[in-house]
């Protein structure tokens, strides 16, 4: 295990810490579906495991997110595929237009199983492709895409308010 | 617009919601790996046993996966009949000279460190032990390379080098050392909580050797643990079972210890929940025994089995005491002009040992949190009682030493 033994290293960890944590944690965030709790819980964790290789760590940033990425799935693995988190208040007020349907939206992805949303949030907020994503979840590129599609499915059905015939890799799915 | 489309711009929105991260995150991160990397690399306070005067006998010859020899046993002295409970502290002094005790535990010894480079590119951390002396009252260097000293204070295992191929124990009567030999060199060694048992860990490489890094960090080996020996006193036997380190831990040195009731051992997982893993004496994976599995928290259970050192459940402290009978945690921070940043021990039943730094008026940790000392803090509250003078720098090798307590 490296670590850090001293003053200047310690000192290069905290500004990065103080420098990444927000963008860090609005990853965190989201992965663990607006959970505030889970979230700092998902990024200590990962500050952790990463101070300890700090020495070896050429990108920090991108190892702490590595490390949420892998650490979200082995949490979802030993839990199964339950959901952990509640809707945000007021996540399925009526309105379908504009923040409505986002807020709408927001509701919907909270109520995905981790698994699910770890899937959006890899493919539209890391904007990761799917070669990338299967190697972080483990599984075949097919099965990424075969997840994201059920994914967003699953949004349609949890949230009958988006009442638009969005479409899904061109299909409409209603 | 598609869903997917949808999808990503809630997304981008919505992580704008999230919290920035409160307090000092880097600080408790650091803090968190301290007590890890402390518990990879430190001894373990001992028993916690009830207190009776014993003996165990060691036979002469201690033979490897063979029958009993009785030739020439001798009594191991392990605790007084009647031991102090008296409060003993060197609070001006740091290391301490003299013996730092409360209640039903003392530190009979502790260890400093230091790297030593040994060629070009290597370097092996070198510990020094100081072992309590009762004769002279005082703690004194010893020559050897790993120490664990018994309940009672009087009998003592140690290693001359790292690894070694064989382990002494001092009896307590005198100054006679046994030597038992060993199949695979050993890097710790431990006594079990009844002290009738030795528990070494075995590698094939020296665990503390690692490269030189430029910017006076260090980078490690590949692991090299090949598992743990018993050495059963009484009965005369020495045991070795394969146990090759977890494909999750990056440290080189990944030591065995005792479970409180002596019938497994555990070691450090860096993973997180659980943060042990358990085995018994054969190596086979167990599950953890009550609750001890559960805490970072070097005290873990008190005296009496009711309570355990744990995680603080709020920011309002760093260890937090949970009460087994009724399930409910507290935070655990009663100490006025401290911050308690780690339980090390517990007294007794009420009292715990911990380190924490000083504070004055609203300043975090006079010093920074790394300038801290022993206290003995009762958990309801009231003064506390130093116990120890300031390690300069808890994490900087030169500036900081580790006691080892163990049941008086």
């Amino acid at each position: 295990m490296e670590v850090i033994v001293d003053a200047a290293e310690e000192r290069r960890f905290r500004e990065f810490v103080s420098a990444r944590s927000p963008a860090l944690m609005r990853l965190a965030f989201l992965l663990t579906g607006g959970d505030q709790h889970a979230a700092e819980d998902l990024l200590q964790t990962a500050l952790v495991k990463t101070v300890a290789r700090w020495k070896r760590v050429e990108t920090p940033e991108a190892y702490v997110r590595q490390v949420m990425y892998r650490q979200q799935v082995s949490w979802w693995r030993r839990r199964g595929e339950t959901v952990v988190a509640d809707p945000p208040e007021g996540a399925l007020e009526d309105g379908t237009r504009g923040t409505d349907l986002r807020i709408v939206m927001r509701g919907a992805l909270a109520r995905l199983t981790p698994r699910q949303r770890t899937v959006l949030v890899l493919r539209y907020y890391e904007d990761l492709p799917e070669a990338e994503v299967a190697g972080i979840l483990g599984c075949s590129v097919g099965t990424v895409r075969s997840t994201t599609h059920r994914s967003l499915a699953r949004l349609r059905v949890l949230a009958p308010e988006l009442k638009e015939p969005y479409t899904i890799f061109g299909e409409v799915t209603r | 617009m598609t869903i997917d489309e949808l999808v990503r711009q809630t997304l981008r929105e919505w992580s704008e919601q999230a919290p920035v991260p409160a307090g000092d995150l880097a600080g408790s991160v650091l803090r968190r790996r301290g007590r890890t990397r402390l518990r990879t690399f430190a001894v373990v306070a001992g028993a916690t046993a009830s207190l009776v005067a014993a003996a165990v006998t060691v036979p002469a010859l201690i033979q490897r996966d063979a029958p009993r020899d009785d030739r020439g046993a001798i009594t191991v002295v392990v605790a007084e009949p009647d031991p102090s409970t008296e409060t003993a502290a060197d609070p001006d002094s740091s290391p301490p000279k003299t013996l730092m005790a409360a209640g039903t535990t003392a530190a009979y010894s502790y260890y400093t460190w230091a790297e030593e480079k040994i060629s070009e590119d290597r370097q092996v951390r070198k510990m020094t032990w100081h072992r309590y002396d009762r004769d002279l009252g005082r703690y004194e260097p010893t020559p050897w390379a790993w120490l664990d000293v018994a309940r009672g204070g009087r009998a003592a295992a140690f290693l001359e080098k790292v690894p070694a191929n064989r382990v002494g124990v001092l009896t307590g009567r005198g100054t006679e050392v046994r030597w038992i030999a060993l199949d695979r060199p050993a890097a710790s060694v431990y006594w079990s909580p009844d002290a009738s048992r030795l528990l070494l860990t075995n590698y094939s490489a020296n665990p503390d050797e690692s490269y030189v890094m430029e910017d006076g960090g260090r980078r490690t080996s590949a692991p090299s643990r090949v598992g743990f020996t018993v050495v059963d006193l009484a009965e005369g036997r020495s045991t070795f079972q394969g146990l090759p380190q977890h494909p999750d831990e990056m440290a080189t040195r990944n030591d065995l210890s005792w479970a409180d009731d002596g019938t497994l051992v555990w070691e450090h997982s860096s993973s997180g929940s659980p943060v042990k893993r358990y085995y018994d004496l054969r190596g086979n994976a167990r599950a953890a025994p009550s609750k001890e599995a559960d805490t970072y928290q070097e005290a873990g259970l008190s005296p009496d089995g009711r309570r355990l050192a744990v995680q603080s459940p709020d920011r309002s402290a760093i260890v937090g005491v949970q009460d087994l009978t009724t399930g409910g945690t507290v935070p655990f921070n009663s100490a006025p002009g401290y911050w308690i940043e780690q339980s090390v021990a517990w007294a007794d039943d009420e009292r715990l040992i911990v380190w924490a730094c000083e504070t004055k008026g609203d300043d975090d940790c006079v010093g920074g949190e790394f300038r801290n000392r022993l206290i003995l803090v009762g958990l309801n509250g009231g003064e506390a009682v130093p116990l120890s003078g300031y390690r300069e720098n808890s994490e900087v090798a030169g500036k900081s030493w580790e006691p080892v307590f163990t049941t008086r």
